[in-house]
């Protein structure tokens, strides 16, 4: 596993669920969509690239919390960059039960109002004026 | 510039309704209105591209200061707003159609106690005029804005029969309605300036989601596509890409405005009578540094105090569909009850779904890590969101001021200063605690609780309210300045006071109401 894809997968490891998320570094994400700022305070905080990847992913999560601990903005700009990317690919959104379709030209179906909730409504009409 | 009759600054819903009226009440004025922005391109609008989630993350941010640190090219043309001293942080669209752009399109009336909580309940002030003295132009409002909502709601004096249905309620309606039904509250459909069937040449939303990035469609009523052809045609010059950099004042005189025209150029534009409607951050700004002599200028900024629940539930809702803010609300609790510990009242609403990437973006602590993505994948579909509205009461130490700085606009920085008091923090409260209880009365599985949400800063109003002592007011009950009479102000930086609802439709119908003023002065 590279540096990058122990990065990706600690951030967003996906899961087994029947329609499957996948892990962080399954949807095509490159080095140079993230910051590098983040990436470097990631590999110094773990002595190197190579000893991030080799680590558990008990102490790569340590090590990440450390580094979102010590410089707050530069790993938010990296969660940032990676949820983006993450949550807007097709395979993630398929996974979560959505369409990848952009919202136009066709826009969503919505349930009419039904019936049981209009009935509830003539309950709320019937109280009378409440305003003053 | 040859002289005009009227020079209105700001296109958005107070600038845009006034204009419309005056020139259909007073024809022969010639109006000019500049607007800084230019006008959307609605084919441009994220709605119809794949990384559409991205984009309420950058040009279309619905916080100025976000889209500028972007860097992104954008439709608008922002100032940066200092809000580091803010509870709440600033929203506004500075383009054609101002605020109304990119807004939720929620269109509650004020309800006829918040013109009088001075005399009701001995806080904040009474208004210089009564619900029923605007009542006509909020019907007014109502017709060229198209209402899609539903008459006979027990919470405020019969309204005329809305143009369209109510936005379908889908399943998180009735959930909803489920919850309030067995708790006995108040509960109704919101009026919504949205189409749920075409009208006035507009389509029927298509229920795609993300109006706060605009409506492509036009199906959500924006001031661009409802009232700005109607003024246009009725002979209203407006004049995208001007920059208004000062109103000229002479011997208690406004002469007219300078402003700089999109090729950087300064115009001097003389005009009998000058309008201001820029917003409350906008307008205070642009007054300030005019030097306008009003002690009470800028003070009593309000936005509405605001914080959140999200619940999730077991069963499956209807996923980020639908416009996000124009579903049901309950004013149960939004009278003053002398039982509580503050006075006036919390406005509760339940609010349709984000799109994935904002909900994973507001996970957490942690949010990364599969303890989020469990979370997520328990929440997307599965939630429900109860927005807490509190009436914000007028504090003179909230307010807008100018700095040292001159900005890229040419006119000097401006900055907020805003602290949450203590009563709208016991009001907040009082409504998180009823929003949880009507959540779980609904069915949630789980519910969290968010105290304050800062980023919901889109109400900007009082910065110079309206009154008859020239101390603590700006203006008079007719808009204009008390120092300087032919200079108005037209937007919500009026309110004396603003209740615990979304203001567009009062600014609407203020606009309407004072430009009726001005047309009775000409004729």
């Amino acid at each position: 596993m590279s540096f990058l894809a122990a990065v990706l997968d600690t951030l967003l490891p996906g899961d087994r669920a029947a329609l499957p998320l996948p892990p962080g570094s399954g949807i095509g994400i490159e080095a140079s969509d993230l910051p590098a700022e983040a990436l470097a305070a990631i590999a110094s905080e773990a002595g190197s690239e190579a000893a991030f990847e080799a680590a558990s992913p008990a102490t790569r999560t340590d090590i990440l919390r450390r580094v979102e601990a010590k410089s707050p903005s530069v790993f938010q700009a990296l969660l940032t960059a990676a949820l983006m990317r993450y949550y807007q690919s097709d395979a993630v959104m398929t996974a979560m039960g959505w369409r990848t379709d952009p919202p136009q030209p066709k826009g969503r179906p919505l349930a009419a109002t039904d019936a049981a909730t209009w009935e509830r409504l003539k309950k709320v009409k019937s109280r009378g004026r409440i305003w003053r | 510039m040859d002289p005009v009759d009227v020079v209105v600054v700001g296109s958005g819903f107070g600038g845009a309704a006034f204009c419309w009226r005056l020139a259909n009440k007073a024809p022969k004025l010639r109006i000019v209105c500049l607007e800084r922005g230019g006008w959307v391109d609605r084919k441009a609008m994220p709605s119809y591209r794949r990384d559409w989630q991205a984009a309420s993350f950058g040009a279309w941010a619905t916080p100025p200061n976000t889209r500028l640190k972007s860097g992104e090219k954008t439709q608008t043309a922002d100032y940066p707003i200092d809000d580091t001293n803010s509870a709440f942080k600033p929203l506004m669209w500075n383009g054609v159609g101002g605020s109304t752009m990119t807004w939720a399109a929620h269109f509650p009336r004020l309800h006829p106690s918040d013109f009088k909580t001075k005399s009701l309940d001995g806080v904040g002030d009474d208004w210089p005029f009564d619900y029923f003295d605007l009542e006509p132009y909020y019907d007014e409002n109502d017709a060229i804005t198209g209402v899609a909502g539903l008459s006979g709601d027990p919470a405020y004096p019969p309204k005329p029969e809305r143009r369209m249905p109510p936005i379908a309620l889908g399943r998180l309606g009735a959930a909803a309605a489920r919850g309030f039904d067995k708790l006995g509250w108040h509960w109704w459909p919101v009026d919504a300036a949205v189409n749920s069937a075409p009208f006035d040449g507009r389509a029927a939303c298509n229920h795609c989601g993300p109006c706060l990035m605009g409506c492509p469609t036009g199906a959500k009523a924006s001031v661009d596509v409802t009232y700005w052809p109607k003024a246009i045609k009725s002979g209203v010059e407006l004049r995208p890409h001007s920059i208004v950099q000062q109103v000229d004042i002479e011997g208690g005189r406004a002469t007219g405005v300078r402003y700089r025209d999109q090729a950087g150029n300064e115009v001097v534009q003389p005009a009998s009578l000058v309008v201001v409607a820029g917003n409350g951050i906008g307008t205070a700004r642009l007054l300030l540094a005019s030097g306008l002599d009003s002690p009470a200028l800028g003070r009593n900024l309000m936005f509405h105090p605001a914080a959140y629940l999200r619940a999730n539930f077991d069963e499956e809702m209807d996923g980020p569909v639908g416009p996000v803010g124009c579903m049901l609300y309950s004013h149960e609790f939004y009278e003053t009850d002398p039982a509580r510990n503050f006075k006036r009242g919390v406005h509760i609403q339940v609010t349709r779904e984000n799109s994935l990437l904002s909900m994973a973006t507001r996970l957490g602590p942690p949010a990364w890590g599969e303890g989020a993505q469990q979370f997520l994948r328990k929440e997307f579909r599965h939630s429900m969101a109860v927005l807490v509205l509190a009436e914000d009461l007028p504090e003179a130490h909230n307010r807008v001021t100018l700095t040292d700085k001159v900005e890229a606009d040419g006119l000097p920085g401006v900055k907020l200063d805003y602290t949450l008091s203590e009563h709208s923090r016991r009001s907040l409260d009082f409504g998180l605690d009823r929003g949880e209880e009507f959540l779980r009365a609904a069915g949630a599985a789980s519910v969290l609780r968010i105290p304050l949400a800062p980023s919901t800063g889109w109400h900007l109003l009082g910065t110079a309210r309206m009154g008859s002592d020239p101390a603590i007011s700006v203006t008079d009950k007719e808009g204009r300045c008390h120092k300087v009479r032919n200079l108005m102000v037209a937007d919500g930086s009026l309110f004396p006071t603003v209740g615990a609802v979304n203001p567009g439709s009062t600014i609407g119908a203020l606009g309407l109401k004072l430009a009726d003023g001005v047309a009775r002065d000409a004729a």
